[in-house]
């Protein structure tokens, strides 16, 4: 029983000393900096991924007759980016969920009661079948186990800490390196966006070119060559266009407006010719919104960026405080009402084993 | 071009910007156009060519931050509690035994 007590106070020895300081303010802020970049994050990549899968079948052609098995077995192969991407956010979330079970103390006490079932079954142990006397001479085992329970369940607890700190301080390099990652994932995504901009561009570049070319053709046909260009309705209503056009093309597109009224001195314009302008006007000024049209939606989407790389900037600032303060920590002395319970179970250990001696 | 090494969101931006406006331009020959929508399309293959090969390296370097993660989950496990499980079970099998 000696050596019982002994080694109880061997299993306290390190919970005397000094207790492990959890820096649980930087903790909880550190997994509601997670909670809220997962978050985002998630579902920026899946909607990034819906763009780009969904303009590289758009500009990818099918080809048919050249079906191979190796081929087949080539994408099967190719590791799902998005899979990857949602297990990296999930193993983080099990690191956090593995912290929050060290510094809370639920391993001890799951050790506790894992000490009672041992209790237990010694208590049922039928030690005077096996040899007559042997429960008396070894004593009051019931105590003595609870006794281990207090004192091993105080080391876990410290010994949890210990782990924390040690987790805390293993990861950080790899959570640096993963929110690196997502930054540069985040450059990526507003990559697939640009390109559905720059495209829906290049479209619309090729409709104004078409504009022109139909202004050219008709103006040219109405216009009326005995006239000087000044009073001709059509020469005047090409030339009107053309600035339209350049302003289009500087993107001015404000000054992209219907005017059909004719200065003075120019002769009106027929019925056809009229109704040609209308018809040409109308067709630049739906050009002129389909270009704005996709700046607001690209300049939507930066408004979606912007906040989850300010989540990933407080992520990255939670993760360093953390750290930070898990290596400043000062060791702190232990709570007193941790180490009641255990003194209290020794002492009734200690004379429990006294009154069976005498 | 080394799209590698040179390419980025703005550089692909601003050369199809250039070559956008030759395509709408009315000094543009039909040649110049076709050749401008040429090197747009040459452009546009090499920019997505690039971000997804960014990406594979990123998806790599993911796989093995999954992998440096679950080692440092692994090394806070303790087996003290099975232990003391096992040694439980140990005794209620004697037990049983013995009071057979």
């Amino acid at each position: 029983m000696h050596r019982l007590i002994l080694f109880t106070f061997a299993l306290l020895a390190p919970l005397l000393a000094a207790c492990t300081a959890i820096p649980t303010q930087e903790f909880a802020a550190y997994r509601a900096s997670f909670a809220e970049a997962r978050k985002a994050g998630e579902q920026i990549m899946l909607d990034a991924y819906a763009v780009d899968d969904a303009l590289t079948a758009q500009t990818t052609p099918r080809k048919v007759g050249e079906w191979s098995f190796k081929k087949i077995e080539a994408s099967f192969r190719v590791v799902d980016r998005a899979a990857v991407r949602l297990a990296a956010w999930d193993v983080v979330d099990r690191y956090n969920a593995t912290l929050a079970s060290l510094a809370s103390g639920e391993r001890a006490e799951a050790l506790g009661q894992d000490f009672d079932g041992l209790a237990a079954a010694i208590e049922k142990f039928p030690f005077d079948e096996l040899a007559s006397g042997v429960a008396s001479s070894l004593g009051p085992v019931g105590p003595a186990v609870q006794a281990i329970k207090f004192a091993a369940t105080a080391a876990k607890r410290e010994g949890d800490r210990r782990r924390f700190v040690e987790a805390v301080r293993a990861a950080r390099p790899f959570m640096r390196q993963a929110i690196n990652l997502l930054k540069a994932d985040a450059d990526t995504f507003y990559g697939y966006h640009t390109r559905v901009h720059v495209r829906t561009r290049q479209q619309l570049r090729d409709h104004l070119g078409t504009l022109w070319l139909d202004a050219d053709a008709t103006y040219s046909a109405a216009a009326d060559p005995s006239a000087a260009p000044e009073t001709d309705p059509a020469r005047v209503e090409f030339e009107r266009f053309q600035s339209l056009g350049k302003a289009l093309d500087g993107e001015q597109l404000a000054q992209v407006v219907g005017d059909l009224n004719r200065p003075a001195g120019v002769a009106p314009m027929s019925g056809l010719l009229l109704a040609e302008a209308r018809r040409t006007n109308d067709r630049f000024q739906a050009l002129a919104a389909s270009f704005a049209a996709a700046d607001i939606r690209l300049a939507a989407y930066e408004d979606v960026l912007t906040p989850y790389a300010v989540l990933l900037l407080k992520l990255e600032e939670s993760v360093n405080a953390l750290a930070d303060a898990v290596e400043n920590a000062q060791p702190t002395a232990p709570a007193l009402d941790e180490l009641t319970p255990i003194a209290v179970a020794i002492r009734k250990a200690v004379a429990k084993y006294e009154e069976v001696r005498r | 071009m080394n799209p590698s090494n040179e390419m980025s969101n703005d550089f692909y931006r601003r050369a199809a910007e250039v070559l956008g406006k030759i395509r709408s331009s009315t000094k543009s020959s039909p040649a110049q156009k076709q050749a401008a929508k040429e090197e747009f399309d040459r452009l546009d293959k090499d920019f997505v060519g690039w971000l997804h090969a960014e990406e594979a390296k990123r998806t790599a370097a993911f796989q093995e931050f999954i992998a440096n993660m679950n080692r440092v989950i692994a090394a806070t496990g303790d087996r003290s509690s099975a232990a003391i499980k096992q040694l439980s079970k140990l005794i209620e099998a004697a037990t049983a035994v013995l009071n057979a």
